[in-house]
């Protein structure tokens, strides 16, 4: 069995780096995170800057609380500025319960930004000596949690990244890891398929019913937006052509189960094996969606665009030889030019996501950019206005 | 069907590849088919399904000679489909004229 070099933590996950975790809960501190996590680099700075109200956000606040105890976090600081609804203690609570080092500072109580910069820097430099003491050790695949995401996808996709990271997948869920996709707007066209691999007719009651719900969701004025006229110049006929090559980046395993978000919390996947669930095709949102539910890397695929997460390492794959770049991970081009086959790439992303997973920064990682969007599937508002609408008709 | 990898003029001879790279067959091209986009490797009759990869990708909308592009203009899902106006608008930018009977 192949293993990897990882951090264990003391709920029993396992991490593949040992980051710390700054939260902003309300955008008002973003300022003060940001300083204070210049004094390390390995700070995740994660803001929430929707509003500081907490009623309509329970699903950002579920979100930020399984990040808080995200396996590549070793411990956290969470900052409110006080007059807000979020409090900043439920999300420490939280992380201290899943053993993470935690720490919550309120502006207000502590007379300002500078006192806050300065308290939340001490803070930080703790978790940061009580980080540096642990060692990774062996672990074994199954402790992996890889996520499945396509952006900026074109005519290649189909044909080279998605199938080679399909087959990937294959190998990873063989050798006991979890893999999970979610975009189920870009699977629509694809049921019948999708419905003669789920284990069994509840996993398939859900993900019809899920996958209506996010239909309506984009609906707007009764016409879905299922594809852009760029899509069908670059070579996509159908929805169902274009939900083929959705489909082809997630293997041939069968379906275990479909990870639902909610305001009551967030699914997690209860055994090994390939999963869809609600995690958005919007990709800034996407990774924060991954990393709610543990996933440890993602593999990307592409054109040439640069995808990143500091939470969750991405693995960009592309088959376009005239859009790659020094972004990109994986080199699928091949598959296109007769020189590769799905197979051989396919090996190649797998191979690439042990290294990762042992260590390995990924093409852009070490630049520290990335977009962390606290996409919520549903927002409670919107249904009261919907509602209310309705009432007046 | 079959996807072409590079752009095709109309008369081109064209190999086509099995998955594991091997030339099947040629095939001589019957219209401009863009980088990416299909081309009808059979006579395709109207209302016949069409598969990719074998999995079906839609229904021929109108009868396709061997050697066409094959694309919005003579496919439509059994979903959701493009109105006539957004079928030309795709056709303008890709820079083809395909007759509209």
């Amino acid at each position: 069995m192949t293993k990897f070099k990882g951090y264990l933590r003391k709920d029993g996950s396992v991490g593949i780096r040992n980051n710390i975790l700054i939260i902003a809960v309300d955008e008002c501190m973003d300022g003060i995170a940001r300083n204070i996590a210049l004094a390390s680099d390995d700070c995740v700075v994660i803001t929430n800057h929707y509003t500081c109200m907490l009623g309509g956000q329970e699903e950002t606040l579920n979100m930020l609380m399984e990040m808080s105890c995200h396996p590549n976090i070793y411990g956290v600081v969470v900052l409110a500025m006080g007059c807000g609804s979020i409090d900043p203690e439920i999300i420490t609570d939280y992380a201290r319960s899943k053993g993470r080092m935690a720490f919550a500072l309120t502006s207000i109580k502590e007379k300002g930004t500078a006192s806050s910069i300065k308290r939340g820097k001490e803070y930080l430099s703790e978790i940061v000596n009580e980080a540096s003491k642990i060692e990774a050790s062996l672990h074994s695949i199954s402790k992996l949690k890889i996520g499945i995401k396509c952006g900026g996808s074109d005519t290649s996709s189909g044909m080279a990244s998605n199938p080679s990271v399909g087959h990937a997948v294959d190998l990873l869920v063989d050798q006991g890891a979890t893999c999970i996709a979610g975009e189920l707007l870009e699977l629509v066209g694809c049921e019948e398929e999708l419905l003669r691999r789920v284990v069994n007719s509840e996993v398939s009651d859900k993900l019809t019913r899920l996958m209506s719900e996010e239909e309506k969701r984009w609906s707007i004025g009764g016409n879905t937006e299922f594809m852009s006229i760029g899509n069908s110049v670059g070579g996509l006929t159908t929805i169902e052509e274009k939900a083929l090559g959705s489909l082809s980046k997630i293997g041939t395993k069968p379906i275990q189960g479909v990870l639902e978000f909610s305001q009551q919390g967030h699914e997690r996947p209860e055994t090994n094996g390939l999963y869809l669930s609600d995690v958005t095709m919007l990709c800034g949102g996407s990774a924060m969606h991954f990393a709610t539910l543990g996933v440890h890397i993602i593999l990307w695929t592409s054109g040439g665009a640069g995808f990143n997460s500091q939470l969750v390492p991405v693995i960009r794959v592309s088959g376009n030889r005239e859009l790659i770049n020094d972004d990109i991970d994986i080199d699928a081009c091949g598959i296109i030019e007769g020189t590769h086959t799905v197979k051989h790439v396919g090996e190649k992303i797998r191979d690439e996501v042990y290294e990762v997973a042992n260590g390995k920064q990924t093409s852009i990682e070490s630049l520290g950019y990335s977009y962390a969007t606290l996409y919520q599937k549903d927002v409670r508002l919107e249904h009261c206005m919907k509602g209310m609408s309705s009432c007046l008709d | 069907m079959a996807t072409v990898l590079c752009h095709v003029k109309q008369g081109d001879e064209l190999e086509i590849y099995s998955e594991d790279h091997k030339v099947n067959r040629t095939l001589i091209s019957n219209s401009v088919i863009p980088y990416g986009h299909k081309i009808a490797l059979c006579d395709i009759k109207a209302d016949s399904e069409i598969y990719k990869q074998n999995i079906f990708i839609g229904v021929a909308s109108e009868d396709i000679k061997e050697g066409m592009l094959v694309h919005v203009h003579n496919v439509s899902s059994k979903c959701i489909n493009f109105t006539p106006k957004i079928i030309n608008e795709i056709l303008r930018q890709m820079n083809m004229e395909v007759a509209n009977d």
